[in-house]
């Protein structure tokens, strides 16, 4: 599904440099994001587990069960996201038929890089 | 049945089971991951299109498990909110045990 024609002209976006740390694993947080330009990796400890890029969600795990950041996620270019609060992700979820497969499809492609780097 | 598996690794994954009742280890490469209870859901990757289970469920009790092909997913996901937010908790849940499973021999 296409995130980026529902939010590419949000009113809550954020800019991030290169480098910068987005989210902090252990630390709480209530919002996800939409990367809308840029790139990002997503880590564990330190180590690089996924890169999500213009389009992909990021940070979708604190607004389902926990708000404890089960991962970190740092800019490695400039990089502009949509903030998506607990009150938008519900109505995401009422109101754009797609939207939730598209989430749990995220989730089980995390998974299953999870999975891949246990397996190697 | 106890003992049974209900899905080995590398074995196409097109169903969705949502364990009703009984207890289901996964495992990976005979390695133990964890155990899936009532509310637990196996074969994730039936949500990826043309996906591979990723790690093997064998029943360690007699367990009921409903099944969800893809197409009742959409349409179940579609319109059920709470439905879609259970089956997102239960992967976020077993993302946390996996990740943490990973972090722990780094």
């Amino acid at each position: 599904m296409d995130l980026l024609e529902i939010f590419k002209d949000s009113n809550e976006l954020i800019a991030y440099p290169a480098g910068a740390v987005i989210i902090m694993e252990g630390k709480e947080g209530s919002h996800m994001y939409v990367v809308i330009q840029g790139e990002v990796d997503i880590s564990l400890k330190g180590r690089v587990i996924a890169k999500a890029s213009r389009g992909d969600i990021v940070g979708e795990m604190a607004l389902i069960n926990s708000e404890i950041r089960s991962a970190t996620v740092t800019a490695t270019t400039d990089c502009t996201l949509a903030v998506i609060d607990q009150a938008s992700f519900q109505s995401l979820l009422r109101h754009v038929p797609d939207f939730s497969m598209h989430v749990m499809n995220v989730l089980a492609g995390r998974l299953k890089l999870a999975y891949e780097i246990i397996a190697d | 049945m106890a003992r049974a598996v209900i899905c080995s690794e590398g074995e196409p994954a097109d169903v969705l089971y949502f364990i009703i009742s009984g207890e289901v280890e996964l495992t990976l490469r005979g390695e133990l991951l964890g155990i899936e209870k009532a509310g637990g859901i196996i074969g994730e990757m039936s949500l990826i299109s043309a996906a591979t289970c990723c790690v093997t469920s064998k029943a360690l009790t007699d367990v009921k498990l409903a099944r969800l092909d893809r197409d009742q997913l959409t349409l179940l996901s579609s319109q059920n909110p709470e439905f879609s937010l259970h089956v997102m908790a239960a992967l976020a849940n077993r993302l946390r045990t996996v990740d943490q499973y990973i972090s722990a021999r780094m």
